[in-house]
């Protein structure tokens, strides 16, 4: 194996293959860090490219696109309180506060260190455990995938924040929202009033930039109307190393652990990818955590917590599609074209008849994932100078760049049209104090629980009683019910505290 | 706004109860286990009955909140007649500033709208302009650097999307 593992290494170290990988990295961190644009059509666009170049060349560019992708988010997420992609959502929870308080440089270096550490851990667990787990991902049945499903719906009570009914309320609209569109297994009409543009439904990115992105610029209209905050924390900008000490470091390591592990894991179950994995870990860091009521208020736990995740989720990914042939999410998707184009077809005997091409794919990751730490530290000090432009151009552009996102996702421009409604949507729930976090998670999950809750009984002929005999099914349940308990327990506990 | 809260609050409650009343008419042929009007209806009753638990936390609040401004009313009546008069004075460039928020929404839908039609190279510059107008309403204005913003800005984008990474964006009337 080791052998295996230094011919892949040896066949990446040209200097085309470096350079391409680098091209990757660079496109990958562009597509991630503008809100609208994301990974999968990063790759969509040079899927044409790939297929002029060899097979280690094009996978490798790809291997790039993959990494700069999923970390490229936290740029903007840190910086402007829009997360570039999912995959960092749960980085603006604690980011942005932290850039407020000045500590831009710190967020940003944690950000990506511990996107390096969540990409590497990801990638042993790839070329070590992918056999064992992609076995366990095989026995996955609908009735798994529900309860999978079940569990992180309860999450929207842990992202609740100071109101647990209004947040409920948030991701159960969330689920509404995902609605629209044809229904799972029967494809019967759901709210499209006659529409044809609504029978596919809302694109993701229309709902996702549009709460996330265009509220954001409501918000930060209004606050750029006052006295900026800005211009101080530019000019104090400096910083060594990546901006964190060693002991900071060392305490983080739990964290890390844990939330590579989630990341992974979501990874690997097809259907879920980085977009709900760094939710999940943000969630786990914070029950497990001593002081889960300092989360929010710009700590690096939440940081490292999310920003690990989503890259853990990259490798993670990769194994059920390279060991089963089963794409994870739109991304890998395209992956298995872009590896398709070159003459390989994934799945179960890939190993067997592809062996020196996985291990190329595997050393393309780790060296794109070291481009990624030493391309966004030197990248550190120019990422920050899009503070210093000023808000009354930033925010336009970025609406912009969100309308071509969300048009470039359909070729629709009814998409441009859905992300100014999801904006004001989003806006008006800032307003009244209703937290996104839990919608986000209801409309990516909802119809994913809707789908399998539906498949699993008609699998097992309507008698519901045959999901509680399914020992993974049952450990989700459990989890699921510990994740509200748990969620109940802090917040009384937060309450008491602020009473006494 | 006043009572805003409430008002939100019992939207989520007519939202709820139109999901779980128009859930009925939801039929399929295909008779499998679970219809498609199984989960309108769960969130139906779901959301009808968080909006009712969150209509009355409004308004015990606001209630609350009445008691506490009427029992400091009498004390600072002076104060509040300043606020009100502060509030009268707000015309003009200052009544824009404070409602930047509100004005933004029309542009944004304006923009959206007529990309289809417009073009997006026409319809960005044009959104541009006006938006970063709307937003240096209350600081001294470059008209010339927002006009050369409003034209380069859009056409680099295009340029990038269009010949770049062959997105296709729509062309409008200048196609």
């Amino acid at each position: 194996m080791i052998e295996m593992i230094g011919a892949g290494f040896a066949s990446v170290f040209g200097l085309q293959t470096l350079l391409l990988i680098a091209a990757g990295v660079v496109l990958g961190i562009v597509f991630g860090s503008i809100p609208g644009l994301n990974t999968a059509m990063a790759v969509a666009l040079c899927l044409p490219i790939t297929y002029t170049l060899s097979a280690v060349d094009g996978i490798a560019m790809i291997m790039g696109l993959f990494i700069g992708g999923a970390s490229g988010g936290l740029i903007s997420a840190i910086l402007l309180n829009i997360p570039g992609t999912a995959a960092s959502i749960a980085t603006t929870f604690d980011g942005y506060p932290m850039m407020r308080k000045g500590q831009a440089g710190k967020a940003l270096g944690i950000g990506i260190v511990f996107s390096f550490i969540g990409g590497f851990l990801s990638m042993l667990a790839l070329v070590f455990v992918a056999p064992v787990l992609s076995d366990l991902a095989i026995k996955f049945t609908p009735v798994e995938y529900f309860a999978v499903a079940f569990f992180s719906l309860t999450l929207m009570a842990t992202l609740s924040g100071k109101s647990m009914v209004k947040g409920l309320i948030s991701g159960f609209m969330g689920m509404a929202i995902a609605m629209v569109g044809m229904s799972p297994i029967d494809l019967t009409e759901r709210y499209t009033f006659g529409r044809i543009e609504l029978m596919s439904g809302f694109s993701m990115i229309a709902v996702l930039t549009g709460a996330f992105a265009i509220s954001e610029v409501l918000k930060s209209a209004k606050e750029s109307m006052g006295s900026g905050i800005q211009k101080e924390q530019i000019s104090g900008f400096t910083i060594k190393g990546f901006g964190f000490s060693l002991k900071e470091f060392v305490s983080q390591i739990g964290n890390c652990i844990k939330s590579a592990v989630v990341g992974i894991l979501i990874g690997i179950l097809p259907g879920i990818g980085a977009g709900t994995a760094n939710i999940v870990a943000y969630t786990t860091v914070k029950n497990t955590s001593k002081y889960p009521e300092k989360f929010g208020t710009g700590i690096i736990d939440g940081v490292v917590a999310s920003e690990t995740a989503n890259n853990a989720s990259v490798g993670g990914a990769l194994i059920p599609l390279l060991t089963l042939g089963i794409p994870g999410d739109v991304a890998s998707a395209l992956l298995i074209g872009g590896l398709m184009i070159h003459g390989i077809n994934p799945g179960p005997m890939l190993f067997v008849t592809n062996a020196p091409l996985v291990y190329t794919i595997f050393a393309a990751l780790f060296v794109a994932n070291i481009f990624m730490l030493v391309l966004e530290y030197f990248g550190m000090r120019l990422f920050v100078k899009v503070l210093a432009v000023k808000k009354y151009a930033l925010l336009p552009i970025i609406v912009i760049l969100c309308s071509v996102g969300a048009f470039g996702s359909g070729n629709r421009v009814f998409d441009c049209i859905c992300l100014m409604f999801f904006g004001i949507y989003g806006y008006l729930m800032w307003c009244l104090r209703y937290p996104l976090g839990p919608m986000i998670i209801g409309f990516i999950l909802g119809p994913m629980a809707e789908t399998n809750l539906r498949r699993a009984i008609m699998a097992v002929d309507g008698n519901v009683w045959a999901f509680f005999q399914r020992p993974i099914a049952v450990f989700f349940f459990l989890a699921a019910i510990l994740s509200v308990v748990v969620t109940i327990l802090q917040n009384r506990r937060g309450k008491d505290r602020e009473k006494g | 706004m006043k009572h805003s809260g409430i008002i939100a609050a019992g939207l989520i409650c007519l939202f709820g109860a139109y999901l779980l009343v128009s859930s009925f008419s939801l039929t399929s042929e295909a008779g499998a286990a679970l219809g498609p009007a199984f989960m309108p209806k769960m969130l139906g009753i779901i959301l009808l009955v968080l909006g009712v638990v969150n209509l009355v936390g409004e308004i015990r609040q606001e209630r609350g909140r009445r008691k506490g401004e009427s029992a400091s009313a009498d004390q600072t009546v002076a104060g509040g007649d300043i606020v009100e008069t502060s509030a009268g004075q707000l015309k003009g460039r200052e009544w824009i500033a404070a409602h930047v928020d509100v004005l933004s929404i029309p542009l944004l839908l304006a923009y959206a709208y007529s990309m289809k039609s417009v073009g997006f190279l026409l319809s960005s510059m044009v959104y541009l302009f006006l938006h970063m107008l709307l937003l240096t309403v209350n600081k001294k204005r470059n008209y010339l650097l927002l006009a050369v913003l409003a034209i380069t800005v859009p056409c680099v984008i295009y340029f990038c999307f269009v010949k770049l990474f062959y997105l296709m964006l729509p062309v409008g009337i200048l196609g």
